[in-house]
C-alpha cells in the first residue's frame, strides 16, 4: 500500500483505468438528476396548509373566535368560548371545519354529487394575532405574507362603532386601512412574481348580541367614510423620514390615486380584492349561528 | 383576601382562574398593556422577587414560565399585606407547570380544561396553616435540620443571592428547590414540611381557611350531612393517610385538642370526592391528557377511589430529581469532552444560551447602543430586556451568538419606537375641526410647543404651521414666549414669510397673535384660543418660552399654561445633540403638565446634524413611552419629517 507500488489501488485509479472513468462518468450524469428528483419531491412534500389571518384592533373579540373555532372543531355544538386577555403573541391554530360547511371549491358540484356525502372536515390554520397599537406592523401585518394565506378576517367590535367617542372607529379604520393597503401592495408588487392569488377580505362584525351594535350595513357605511377620511389624510400628510422621492404614489395610496371616494367595492374592481362585512357575536345565545355564518365564508375561501 | 387568581398564555387564553371580584380582566388587560406590551412601567421587583404591579387600589403579583409562555398574576387590595402571595406564585406555578406539562406541550392547549381548583385551595389551606403556625409556635429540631438542608441547596443550585435570607426569614420551613424546567433560577419552594410540625391551632387555623377560600361553595353544614351519609370518604382519608410517609407528624393535627381540625380534614376528603367526578368529566371531552394527568397526581385507592396524592410530597420529589439533574449538567459543562463540545457548539449553532455567554456580546451592544447617543441607562435596560429574552434559547445551525443576539435587538428596539396609536395630525385636527356627532361644536385644534432654551421650539411651530398651511388650515400662532427679547419679533418674521408663501400658491391663512413682553404667557395662550375660536381660525400653534428643565419655578408655570389653555395636542421639542440629559428633559416635562395631562408627542429636531447616531429618540421614547411625532432634518419650512420606525432601526443597528 502506497503511492510506490505500481499496484496499490490509489496508483490504478490514477492510472485511467476503463472502469474507474466508466464509475466517474455515471455519477455525472445521475447526480443531477437524482438531486433533482430529491428537490422536487421534498418541495411537493411540504403542502402548503390553507392559512387565514386574523386581524383586528385589540378588545375586538379575536382570541375569543379562535377559541370558539377550536372547541368548535373538536364538538360542533360548543358555544361557549374560553376567557380571554390581551395578547401579546400571534399564535396559529390548527382547525377543523366541519363537514356540512360547504366549500368554494364545490361550488360547481351538483347537491346530489356522491363524492359531497362522505366529505371530511376540513382542516385549516387560523392565526390569531395581537390587536395592540404597538404590535400591529411587527407582529400581525407581517403575515399577510404567508404563501398559504387564503383569506383575512377583520374582527371588528360592532358595539363601539356607533359611539359618540370616535377614537375607536378611527382607531378600527386606520387600522383596516392599513391591512388593505398592505394587501394592495402585496398585489400590485413586482417581487411576488408568480403567487397572486386572491386575497378576500371577511370584516366580521363582532358582539352583535350587545344593545349599542351597529347593524352590519352600518358598520360598513361607517367604515368607508372614515377609510376615505384617513385615506385623504395620509396623502396629504408628511413624507416620513429617509423616504425615497420618486416612489411611485398611485400603489402608496389605498384604492390607487383615482377621484372616487373609497368604498369597499372600489377595492375590489381595481384590484380584485373582495371585501364582505358579515354580523354576528362571539358570546351569547346565537354565537353558533352566526359563527356558522362566519365558517360558511371560510368554507367559501377553500 | 385573594380577588383573583389567574393562570393565562401569552397568546392571551385563560388557562385557569379563580376569582371573587369583577376586577379581573381589566387589572389584568392592564398589566399587560402597560408591563409587557408597552413597557410603560417597570414594577420594581420587591424583596421577595415577584414584581408588583398597582392598578386602582389592587396589586398584581406576577411570575412567567417562558418556555410555556405561561402568565401567572395574583390580584388582592392593596391595602392587605399579604405576604404568602409570593410563595403562592412560586409553588402554584411548579405545581401546575408539572401536572399540566404534557397538557401544555400539545397543539390545542389552549381549549383543554384544567382541573386544577384542588390543588389551589390546597396550596392555599397549606399557606395558612404555615402563616399561623409560624406565629404561634418556636421552631423544632426538624426545622433547624431543614434550614440546613435548604442553605445547602442553596449553595450547589445557586438562586439568585437576595432572595435567601429573605425567604428563610420569613418562612423557616420553606426548602428553598431550584425549579431546573422553567428558564428562571428563580428558586420555587416547596411547602412540603409545614404540614408535619403544625399542630393546627384549631379555630384560628379553621377561620383563615375558610377566609381564603374564595370559592368554598355551600355551607360546611350540609358538606359534614353528606359526610355522614357517605362512609366512603373516612376510608378515603385512611387509605391517604397511610401511603403518606410523615404518618406520625399527620397524626398530630388530624388527632387535634377539638373537633375543628377534624373538620378541616374532612373537608380535605371532600376533595378527593370531587376529584374523581371532574376528571370524568374531564376525561370524556379530552381524553388523550387524561391519561397523563392521572398517574401523575394520584392514584386509586381499594375502593377504586380516585385519592389525591400528598402533593407536598409529589412537588418535593419532583423538585429534587430536577434539582440533580441540573448539578449533573453542570459537572458535565466542566469536563473537557463538555467544555469541547461547547466549544464546537459556539461554532456550529444549537448551543442553549446562558448568561455567561451572553455577558460579553451584551456589554459590545450595550457599547454600540451609547456610541449611537442612545442615553446609559435606556441601553442598559434595553439590553437588560434583550438578555432575559434570550437566555435559555438555542441558536440556530451555523448562528453565532451575536448573530443571534440581533434580530431581538431590533425588534425591541422597534417596538420602543412604533407608537401606539395612529400619530395622523390631519385626522386628529379634522376630528376636533369638523366633528361628526351631532352634539359636539366644533372648535380650534390648539397645538402647545415646549422645550428647552435653543433646541428649536419657534422654528419647529413654524414648519409645523407651513404644513398646516399646505393643507388649507386658517392658523393662528400665539406668541407665549413673553420673556426672551425678541421672540416676538422671531415669530412675526416667520409669519411675515409664511403669509408671503402661503399668497403665492393660494394656500390657507396665518395671523399671529401678540400681546407684548411681559405679560403671563397662560392668559395670552388663553386670549389668543378665545381669540381663534371667534375669527374662524381652526389651528392654534401657542408658542413658549424656552425653559430649562432643572428650573421647578418656571416648570411650575406649564401647569397652568395647560389649564387656560386646554391645548389638544403637547409637543416637545427636543434636539438630537443631547445624550444623557435627555431623559431627565422628558420626564421633567411630562411630569410638569399636572396629574390631568400627558405629553402627546416629541419633535426631535436636528436631526441632520447627529449622522446616524439617532439614540435620542430611543432614551426620550424609552423614558416616557411618548412617540416621537415629527422630526426636523433641515433648515427649510419644508423640512419636517414623520418618523419612519424601519429606518430608524437601520440607522441604529449600522
Amino acid at each position: 500500500m502506497g503511492w510506490s507500488s505500481p499496484d496499490s489501488w490509489l496508483t490504478r485509479l490514477f492510472s485511467g483505468d476503463p472502469l474507474v472513468i466508466l464509475l466517474a462518468f455515471l455519477v455525472v450524469i445521475a447526480l443531477p438528476s437524482l438531486l433533482h428528483l430529491y428537490f422536487y419531491t421534498q418541495s411537493a412534500r411540504t403542502k402548503v396548509v390553507p392559512t387565514f389571518l386574523l386581524l383586528g384592533p385589540s378588545g375586538a373579540g379575536k382570541t375569543s373566535l379562535v377559541t370558539l373555532l377550536q372547541k368548535r372543531s373538536s364538538n360542533p355544538e360548543d358555544t361557549e368560548p374560553a376567557l380571554t386577555r390581551t395578547s401579546q403573541v400571534p399564535w396559529g391554530v390548527s382547525l377543523l371545519l366541519p363537514a356540512s360547511v360547504p366549500l368554494g371549491s364545490n361550488k360547481y358540484r351538483s347537491r346530489n354529487d356522491v363524492s359531497l356525502k362522505d366529505k371530511h372536515p376540513t382542516r385549516y390554520v387560523m392565526i390569531d394575532t395581537p390587536g395592540h397599537g404597538k404590535l400591529r406592523t411587527d407582529q400581525a401585518l407581517s403575515q399577510i405574507k404567508n404563501p398559504g394565506l387564503r383569506g383575512v378576517i377583520f374582527v371588528v367590535d360592532a358595539s363601539v362603532l356607533g359611539s359618540s367617542d370616535t377614537s375607536f372607529l378611527r382607531d378600527t379604520a386606520g387600522y383596516l386601512h392599513d391591512t388593505l393597503l398592505a394587501l394592495q401592495r402585496q398585489r400590485t408588487g413586482k417581487a411576488s412574481g408568480k403567487t397572486k392569488t386572491n386575497i378576500p377580505v371577511l370584516i366580521a362584525a363582532n358582539k352583535q348580541d350587545l344593545f349599542t351594535a351597529l347593524p352590519t350595513g352600518a358598520v360598513r357605511e361607517r367604515l368607508q367614510a372614515e377609510i376615505e377620511r384617513v385615506r385623504v389624510s395620509r396623502s396629504k400628510g408628511l413624507s416620513t423620514v429617509g423616504q425615497q422621492p420618486d416612489t411611485d404614489a398611485e400603489e402608496e395610496v389605498l384604492g390607487g390615486g383615482g377621484e372616487d371616494k373609497f368604498s369597499f367595492k372600489l377595492m375590489e374592481d381595481e384590484y380584485g380584492i373582495s371585501i364582505d362585512v358579515v354580523g354576528a357575536a362571539v358570546k351569547g345565545d346565537e354565537a353558533g349561528k352566526g359563527v356558522r355564518r362566519w365558517e360558511e365564508w371560510i368554507g367559501g375561501c377553500l | 383576601m385573594l380577588d383573583v387568581f389567574e393562570i393565562l398564555t401569552t397568546s392571551g387564553v385563560v388557562l385557569w382562574s379563580r376569582s371573587t371580584s369583577n376586577i379581573g380582566a381589566s387589572a389584568v388587560n392592564s398589566l399587560i398593556n402597560d408591563v409587557f406590551i408597552e413597557e410603560k412601567v417597570r414594577p420594581p421587583a420587591s424583596q421577595s422577587g415577584h414584581p408588583a404591579y398597582k392598578h386602582e387600589k389592587y396589586t398584581l403579583k406576577y411570575t412567567l414560565v417562558k418556555d410555556l409562555g405561561l402568565i401567572f398574576v395574583a390580584v388582592y387590595q392593596s391595602l392587605l399585606h399579604l405576604t404568602w402571595v409570593d410563595k403562592l406564585l412560586d409553588d402554584i406555578r411548579t405545581i401546575f407547570v408539572q401536572v399540566y406539562r404534557g397538557q401544555l406541550e400539545e397543539l390545542d392547549h389552549a381549549v383543554l380544561k384544567y382541573p386544577f381548583d384542588k390543588y389551589f385551595d390546597e396550596e392555599l389551606r397549606r399557606l395558612d396553616q404555615s402563616a399561623s403556625a409560624h406565629g404561634a409556635e418556636t421552631p423544632r429540631v426538624q426545622v433547624q435540620e431543614e434550614k440546613k438542608i435548604s442553605a445547602e441547596e442553596a449553595d450547589t443550585g445557586g438562586p439568585p443571592p437576595p432572595e435567601l435570607p429573605q425567604l428563610l426569614k420569613a418562612q423557616p420551613r420553606a426548602v428553598p428547590v431550584v425549579n431546573g424546567d422553567s428558564t428562571q433560577h428563580t428558586p420555587a419552594q416547596s411547602p412540603n414540611s409545614s404540614r408535619p410540625t403544625t399542630p393546627l391551632p384549631g379555630v384560628a387555623g379553621h377561620l383563615l381557611t375558610e377566609k381564603v377560600r374564595p370559592g368554598s361553595r355551600g355551607s360546611r353544614r350540609a358538606r359534614k350531612a353528606a359526610h355522614t351519609v357517605t362512609t366512603n370518604a373516612s376510608s378515603g382519608d385512611e387509605a391517604r393517610r397511610s401511603k403518606t410517609p410523615q404518618k406520625a407528624a399527620k397524626k398530630g393535627r388530624v388527632w387535634g385538642p377539638d373537633g375543628m381540625a377534624d373538620e378541616v380534614d374532612d373537608k380535605n376528603l371532600d376533595y378527593s370526592a370531587i376529584d374523581s367526578d371532574a376528571t370524568g368529566g374531564a376525561g370524556v371531552s379530552s381524553p388523550a391528557p387524561e391519561a397523563i394527568t392521572q398517574d401523575s397526581w394520584g392514584t386509586k385507592n381499594k375502593q377504586g377511589q380516585f385519592v389525591l396524592k400528598d402533593l407536598g410530597d409529589e412537588v418535593t420529589n419532583i423538585l429534587k430529581s430536577a434539582d440533580t439533574g441540573r448539578v449533573q449538567t453542570q459537572g458535565s459543562g466542566t469536563t473537557k469532552l463538555g467544555a469541547i463540545s461547547g466549544y464546537f457548539r459556539n461554532i456550529v449553532g444549537g448551543k442553549t444560551l446562558t448568561k455567561q455567554d451572553l455577558d460579553k456580546p451584551l456589554k459590545a451592544m450595550e457599547e454600540h447602543l451609547i456610541n449611537k447617543n442612545v442615553a446609559r441607562d435606556a441601553a442598559v435596560r434595553i439590553c437588560q430586556g434583550v438578555e432575559a429574552e434570550m437566555v435559555g434559547k438555542k441558536t440556530g445551525a451555523f448562528e453565532s451568538i451575536e448573530t443571534a443576539l440581533r434580530p431581538a435587538l431590533e425588534t425591541s428596539l422597534r417596538r420602543i419606537l412604533t407608537p401606539r396609536s395612529s400619530l395622523d395630525l390631519l385626522q386628529q385636527i379634522e376630528a376636533v375641526t369638523t366633528p361628526s356627532g351631532a352634539k359636539a361644536k366644533p372648535r380650534p385644534f390648539v397645538v402647545t410647543i415646549l422645550g428647552v432654551n435653543g433646541v428649536g421650539k419657534s422654528t419647529n411651530l413654524s414648519k409645523l404651521c407651513y404644513f398646516l398651511l399646505q393643507n388649507n388650515y386658517r392658523v393662528l400662532i400665539a406668541a407665549g414666549d413673553t420673556f426672551r427679547s425678541g421672540a416676538v419679533e422671531q415669530l412675526n418674521v416667520h409669519v411675515r414669510n409664511l403669509k408671503e408663501l402661503t399668497a403665492r400658491e393660494n394656500l390657507g391663512a396665518v395671523d399671529i397673535y401678540e400681546r407684548g413682553y411681559g405679560k403671563d404667557a397662560a392668559n395670552v395662550a388663553k386670549d389668543a384660543v378665545a381669540f381663534a375660536a371667534a375669527n374662524d381660525y381652526q389651528v392654534v400653534l401657542v408658542d413658549t418660552a424656552g425653559r430649562a428643565h432643572t428650573n421647578t419655578q418656571l416648570m411650575a408655570s406649564l401647569e397652568k399654561l395647560v389649564d387656560l389653555a386646554q391645548p389638544d395636542l403637547i409637543l416637545q421639542v427636543a434636539e438630537a445633540l443631547v445624550g444623557n440629559d435627555s431623559v431627565g428633559q422628558a420626564q421633567n416635562f411630562t411630569k410638569a403638565l399636572g396629574k390631568n395631562r400627558k405629553l402627546d408627542g416629541f419633535i426631535v429636531s436636528k436631526i441632520d446634524t447627529v449622522g446616524s447616531g439617532i439614540g435620542t429618540m430611543i432614551s426620550l421614547v424609552h423614558a416616557t413611552s411618548v412617540p416621537v411625532q415629527f422630526i426636523g432634518v433641515g433648515q427649510h419650512y419644508g423640512d419636517l419629517r414623520q418618523l419612519s420606525v424601519p429606518w430608524a432601526v437601520t440607522m441604529l443597528m449600522s
